[in-house]
């Protein structure tokens, strides 16, 4: 079958049965029984397919969008296919109907002409009787009066053989009938009734007898039983036509309900396979539409219609998919963009250092699929790196070691000779101390990405995944944005820490450079100075009595010698006080309060000494807020505290004054200010007007300003 | 009475200068150091009455060796801090020290010293 069907090209190739089965194949089992018309289903479109003699696309179409639709799979097709079923079953209903009112009327035609024949034959007969009644009455009374009928029938049957000859033209069997009725008629005529006739005119007695009335008689009956088998004939085929119209009358009634029964069944099926095929479907994609505009995402069609509707579903699952991923895709931006931002205002906030790794360590954790962020810092010469920022997913990061060695096939060995990002996949073999440490911690793949300050490598960021798969193809870039913001800030961070240690080292080197002045003055000038007014004075003792001027004026050198010897000691003392190296904060803070005019509440809380910068700053501090106070304060009294706190000095002082100090306009305050900040500390002003003067400072005692690790 | 002298100072010059005029003066000066460790030794050796002590001994403290001068038991000889320096800008250290005065340098002299040492006894 397939052989005949296949030579068919580009023409309908499913026929009426295949329609049928189509039909059948999709209501011939309920719906939970799908698989089974499914298969069905699939059998036809199979038949379908392999009656087109269509060769298959190329790849490149059968890869295009999900909206494509098989021709012969589309529901348009099958549409026209259904219709046209219809339309044959339509038409083979009237067709019927047609043929059967054709049947009816030709029975109707058969039946008038047997009764045009029984007329015809009927008349025909009355023409022979009259004949014969004619003759008769003549012989038995000579009247010519019943010839008239006699002659008249003479006269007739010629014609109405003829008549009745035309009737039963067609039909061999009653045209023999009727030519031997007519050549029975003539032979009556001709052989009987005219020589009777003559005869009994000739009053020729043997008319009356009774052989001859026998003849006559005999003649006529077989005249009349040929006119009887004549009629019966006709009649048989009369009542046979007649039934025959019934049976077509019956046939096209028949014809019409089962016609108007299929019909009804075709359109009910039909409407079943819209509804089916095309309605539910289209109700669903609206309703899950809805749903997806609702913002559920998630929701799928499942890919069961076949063409357009097949198409749409399938459609309909990629543009949700899609839709999806552009979320989940906009989701990760923005968390990665947050990420970003965060640790950026840490950066433009000035975060310390570690804060900030710590923060970006985490930041990189949570949006990779990693399980470890590690930040490290390597030395000098790429052998160690330090980790100085960590997270872990479990939240134990305080179990990573501060250092590893650099050594091995690791990722922190890749940067550091490569100088670019580096990954390490799971099926890869990874060695050294880093790898080791990772196997330990379950570690499969890694990638990391150097971190360059300044145009060198300073460090590299580390993502790690304990799972069996490689990490992101896009890991590395989405690292480097991090390490963009690492680098500026560490950079900063260095800058910043670079200048703060200039500036403690600028004032910590003047701070030593008048130390050293005062000190060498003391050594040098002062000291000889006295000796040499302790020289005077030996002089002095040595003079003798009669040189009582040279007494005078040595008296008067050595006088002279010592107010030069105090005007260099104060001087000494104002480049920088000698008690502060000799004893520390709390007594030339008592130093200072005891010189002061305003009187002083002095507390000193700090035991021992303290760093000489912090002991010099916090001495200025005082110094200078017990100027202020006297000279432009108008204080009664001053309140200086000074405490030790952890790891940093606290110095308050406050006036009764008339307030309003602020840094700047000249004052010395500003000096302060820059003093304290270069140390790492801080100072706070506080001087309304009438409120008297508050100054508060903070001084770091570590060394975390880098005012003696960079010294000079 | 006469004062055995111990004079400690960093400064060769003035030890030369001081012990000229002291001993001009009358004062008995036994020896001079300009350590720490030798004014120590010194004073064990010497048994002097009256240390004088320079407050800026170079990078050494006169306090300190003040204090370890004076002993508790009060057995050991006065100490007298010296220095170019006012009283006034070491006025708590020397009031904290064990030394029973103060002398600016140049103000030295033997009767200044008797004159300290009579306050003391009287």
């Amino acid at each position: 079958m397939p052989a005949r069907v296949e030579k068919r090209e580009h023409g309908s190739t499913v026929g009426v049965g295949d329609v049928w089965m189509l039909l059948t194949a999709q209501w011939s089992s309920p719906a939970s029984k799908r698989t089974g018309s499914q298969r069905t289903l699939r059998l036809f479109l199979g038949m379908a397919r392999r009656r087109s003699g269509r060769s298959r696309g190329s790849p490149h179409e059968d890869a295009a969008a999900a909206g494509a639709i098989r021709n012969r799979d589309s529901i348009a097709r099958r549409v026209v296919i259904a219709t046209l079923a219809l339309a044959l079953v339509v038409g083979a209903v009237f067709a019927t109907l047609l043929r059967s009112i054709e049947d009816a009327r030709s029975a109707e035609r058969s039946a008038r002409h047997s009764q045009d024949v029984l007329i015809a034959a009927n008349g025909l007969e009355l023409r022979v009787l009259d004949l014969e009644t004619g003759q008769r009455g003549f012989i038995l009374t000579r009247q010519m009066q019943f010839l008239v009928p006699w002659q008249q029938a003479r006269a007739t049957l010629p014609q109405e053989e003829l008549a009745l000859l035309k009737l039963v033209a067609g039909d061999p069997t009653q045209e023999a009938r009727v030519r031997e009725i007519v050549a029975a008629t003539r032979s009556y005529i001709d052989d009987y009734s005219m020589p009777l006739v003559h005869a009994a005119e000739r009053n020729d007695p043997s008319v009356k007898t009774v052989a001859v009335t026998a003849e006559g008689e005999a003649r006529v009956n077989a005249i009349r039983a040929d006119f009887a088998r004549l009629l019966d004939a006709e009649r048989r085929t009369s009542a046979a036509t007649a039934r025959a119209s019934a049976d077509a009358a019956h046939r096209a009634y028949a014809a019409v309900v089962v016609g108007i029964g299929a019909s009804i069944a075709l359109l009910a099926l039909y409407a079943a396979y819209l509804t089916r095929a095309i309605v539910r479907p289209i109700r669903r994609v609206a309703t899950l539409t809805g749903r997806l505009a609702g913002g559920d995402l998630a929701a799928r069609l499942p890919e069961t219609g076949v063409g357009e509707i097949g198409a749409l579903q399938r459609a309909f699952n990629v543009m949700g998919a899609s839709l999806e991923l552009s979320r989940d895709e906009l989701a990760a931006l923005a968390d990665e963009q947050a990420g970003l931002r965060r640790v950026a205002t840490l950066v433009a906030q000035g975060a310390s250092p570690d804060d900030l790794l710590a923060a970006v360590a985490s930041e990189i954790g949570q949006l990779l699929p990693a399980d470890y962020a590690i930040i490290g810092r390597y030395d000098a010469n790429g052998t160690e790196f330090t980790a100085v920022g960590n997270w872990s997913r479990e939240g134990d990061s305080a179990g990573f070691p501060t250092t590893l060695a650099v050594g091995g096939r690791n990722v922190t060995a890749l940067v550091w000779q490569t100088r670019r990002t580096a990954r390490i996949d799971p099926d890869e073999t990874a060695s050294g101390p880093v790898a080791a440490y990772h196997r330990a911690l379950g570690v499969r793949s890694t990638v990391g990405v150097p971190i360059n300050v300044e145009g060198h490598l300073w460090g590299i960021v580390i993502a790690a995944s304990t799972r069996d798969e490689s990490m992101p193809e896009d890991t590395e870039t989405r690292l480097g944005r991090f390490t963009e913001l690492v680098s500026t800030a560490i950079a900063n961070a260095e800058a910043q820490a670079a200048l703060t240690a200039s500036r403690a080292r600028i004032i910590v080197t003047a701070d030593e450079a008048r130390r050293r002045f005062e000190r060498d003055l003391h050594d040098g000038a002062q000291q000889r100075f006295v000796t040499v007014a302790l020289r005077v004075r030996a002089a002095q003792a040595a003079v003798p009595p009669d040189l009582p001027e040279l007494a005078y004026e040595l008296d008067h050198a050595a006088d002279e010698l010592t107010r030069g010897i105090d005007e260099l000691r104060h001087f000494a003392q104002g480049i920088h006080p000698a008690i502060l190296a000799e004893g520390g904060l709390r007594p030339a803070l008592r130093k200072l309060a005891r010189a002061s005019t305003v009187p002083v509440d002095l507390d000193v809380r700090a035991n021992g000494r303290l760093p000489e910068r912090v002991e010099v700053a916090a001495y200025y501090v005082v110094s200078e807020a017990l100027t202020n106070a006297a000279k432009h304060g108008q204080a009664s009294s001053v309140t200086v505290r000074v405490e030790t706190a952890g790891d940093v000095l606290r110095v308050g002082v406050h006036d009764d004054g008339v307030g309003g100090a602020r840094f700047g306009r000249g004052s010395g305050l500003v000096g302060l200010k820059d003093r304290v900040e270069a140390l790492g500390g801080e100072i706070t002003l506080q001087s309304e007007p009438a409120a008297g003067t508050s100054l508060s400072i903070e001084l770091p005692l570590t060394d975390d300003a880098g005012a003696s690790q960079d010294g000079p | 009475m006469p004062t055995g002298v111990l004079i400690v100072d960093d400064n060769a010059s003035f030890l030369e200068v001081a012990r000229g005029l002291l001993e001009r003066e009358g004062m008995g000066v036994v020896d001079v150091a300009s350590t720490t460790t030798e004014a120590l030794r010194r004073v064990d050796e010497l048994r002097p009455d009256v240390v004088l002590v320079d407050i800026m001994l170079g990078r050494e403290s006169g306090f300190e060796l003040a204090r370890r001068l004076v002993r508790q038991d009060g057995a050991g000889p006065s100490v007298i801090l010296i220095s170019t320096h006012a009283e006034a800008d070491f006025a708590d250290l020397i009031a904290e020290s064990p030394a029973i005065a103060f002398l600016p340098k140049s103000e030295l002299s033997a009767d200044a010293i008797r004159r300290i040492l009579e306050d003391r006894s009287h």
